[in-house]
């Protein structure tokens, strides 16, 4: 009788543990659901919705600048899914995409040999792999970006590491995301370590801080779909899938990691350095929101 | 006898009060920059600092020989700001996850 | 009697040119609260609200609410608010920038006047 007893206890604790195990992403998946619905539902009408969810922008102004409703995959166009004028004018830009020459160089260092005659395609045979960056190595027990693997693969083949941002690694960055196009954003969470990257990428975003107190959240899910001055607020869904991107501020390309180095900075935060811990956590954190969405970088911004 | 420790009490009072008033004294900046430097040091290590705190205890450094007053400032300057930072995160430690979407 | 209606005559001049003074020098408030509301260094406040009676500010954001009847509002209030809106709610998007020492304490009374003297109804 004990002995069974003890046997039943056994069994169920190793099923917990299982499933358990399964369910590193359970508190992942419930934020990312609720974080998927906000946009669907803000964006489904607008107008009908203004004192909910834009109380101080006019009717008038929602139904002359606004698109609406948007689907799930539009939200990949960050501001210039809801914000006519700023989607018109891009339009006109893309004509020529700016991003195409620094694309070509992407491909042609891509295939250019190493010292030692490898490429880089033998790290990434397969180069439709942006989709599943950044992702959780659990041997390693941290976060790799695609801009730490591919400074990985150089080292490997005995070449120096990149600079991390901007030049070379966007270069070489845009090329593999333009072989990912259309890939879905498969971001996952192995591990208690994972699940913890991910919280700690979760706080960076939603709690406010820096001289102005402010936080992503505020300008980028609360906000997302109004102006900060001339600045329409893209939506936080779909924030990594057209990287890099080519800004015009920049004049160049840029990565993720660049870009999120300049928001933090604007909350009035001192800067943190690119490939960081807490930088590839926010990555980390951002792009498992945009789970499941079609990758379309590099792409054009302001 | 008496007479001494009369005279030296008076010198020690009076070296006491110039180091006091005296603004050209020296160290009368380095308690305000160790101060800020700690300070500055929690909100950096919990990632929280502000983005030029560390560019005025910097000049606050570079000021503190040749003009201690401004130096004392900035150095409180940079002291405020980490610390304002720091009771910041604190409170909004306790409220950030209900402004997440439900 | 001669002698008292001069009196008068005097102080009333005294009163008067007091409050010139006065104006003038609220004016001069009014004039750098605007310049702080507009300027990106400083207020910045414009990136986020509108006001209402003064059409000359450029583009204005739409994350906060316009700016309307503030000469209804208590002083204080207002100032408080600008020193460090978290004090009144916790998940509010306006920066503190006074807390912060962004803009001093003179700056935001000068905010304070130019609000109040521009959302008047006219
Ligand atoms: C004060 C408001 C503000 C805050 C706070 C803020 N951002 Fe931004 N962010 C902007 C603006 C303005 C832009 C440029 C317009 C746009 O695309 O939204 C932008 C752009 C971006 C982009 C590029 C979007 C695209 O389509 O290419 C990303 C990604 C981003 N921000 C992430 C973040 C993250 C992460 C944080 C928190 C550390 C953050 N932002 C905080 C205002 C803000
Ligand atoms: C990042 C956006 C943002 C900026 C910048 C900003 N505000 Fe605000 N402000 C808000 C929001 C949102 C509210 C409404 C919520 C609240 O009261 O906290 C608000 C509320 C107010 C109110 C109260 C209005 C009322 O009718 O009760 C006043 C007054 C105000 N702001 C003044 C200012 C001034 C002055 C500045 C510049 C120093 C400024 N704001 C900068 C976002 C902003």
């Amino acid at each position: 009788m004990l002995k069974r007893l003890a046997k039943i206890a056994i069994i169920s604790m190793i099923s917990g543990s299982i499933m358990f195990a399964a369910n590193f992403n359970a508190q992942a998946e419930k934020d990312r659901h609720a974080f998927v619905n906000y946009f669907l539902k803000k964006f489904k009408n607008p107008v009908k919705n203004q004192a909910k969810y834009f109380p101080y922008v006019s009717i008038k102004e929602i139904k002359k600048d606004y698109i609406y409703p948007l689907s799930f995959q539009a939200f990949q166009d960050g501001s210039l899914s809801w914000y006519k004028p700023s989607k018109e004018q891009f339009a006109e830009i893309n004509a020529f995409p700016p991003y195409e020459i620094p694309l070509d160089d992407g491909e042609a260092l891509y295939k250019k040999p190493f010292a030692n005659g490898k490429t880089y395609s033998s790290c990434f045979p397969n180069p439709a792999i942006k989709q599943n960056y950044p992702y959780y190595d659990t041997k390693k027990d941290e976060i790799i970006t695609i801009g730490i693997a591919v400074n990985e693969c150089r080292v490997k083949n005995g070449e120096k590491p990149l600079k991390y941002g901007k030049g070379d690694i966007a270069k070489v960055i845009s090329y593999l995301a333009y072989k990912s196009r259309g890939q879905k954003i498969n971001i996952k969470i192995p591990n208690a370590n994972a699940a913890k990257a991910y919280e700690a990428g979760k706080k960076l975003f939603y709690k406010q801080r820096g001289y102005l107190a402010i936080s992503c959240n505020e300008c980028h899910v609360k906000g997302a779909g109004k102006r900060l001055r001339a600045e329409a607020l893209s939506p936080a869904l779909g924030a990594t899938t057209q990287m890099p991107v080519y800004r015009i501020k920049w004049g160049g390309l840029g990565t993720l990691q660049r870009r999120l180095a300049g928001c933090v900075k604007d909350t009035g935060s001192e800067k943190p350095k690119m490939q960081s811990k807490p930088l590839k956590e926010l990555a980390y954190f951002l792009t498992y929101m945009s789970n499941g969405m079609k990758l379309f970088g590099p792409d054009t911004r302001k | 006898m008496k007479k001494l420790l009369l005279i030296s009490t008076i010198t020690v009072a009076f070296l006491a009060g110039c180091a006091m008033t005296n603004p050209y004294a020296s160290n009368s900046a380095d308690s305000a920059i160790a101060n800020a430097q700690a300070k500055y040091n929690k909100a950096h290590s919990e990632m929280v600092a502000w983005k030029n705190t560390k560019k005025i205890l910097n000049q606050a450094k570079k000021l503190a020989k040749t003009d201690p007053k401004k130096a004392t400032a900035l150095a409180n300057k940079a002291a405020y700001q980490a610390q304002t930072a720091l009771t910041q995160s604190a409170e909004f430690e306790k409220t950030w996850r209900s402004a997440m979407p439900q | 009697m001669i002698d008292a209606k001069k009196l008068l005559a005097v102080a009333l001049m005294g009163v008067i040119s007091a409050s010139t003074v006065y104006a003038t020098s609220n004016d001069a408030l009014v004039k750098e609260g605007r310049k702080v509301f507009v300027t990106k260094k400083l207020g910045n406040c414009l990136a986020c609200h509108a006001v209402q009676g003064d059409p000359s500010i450029p583009q204005t954001g739409d994350i906060g609410p316009k700016l309307v009847n503030l000469n209804t509002y208590p002083k204080e209030y207002l100032f408080d608010k600008i020193w460090d809106p978290n004090k009144t709610n916790k998940n509010t998007l306006m920066p503190p920038m006074g807390r912060s020492h962004k803009i001093t304490k003179h700056q935001i009374d000068a905010l304070v006047a130019y609000l109040q003297e521009i959302t008047k109804a006219k």
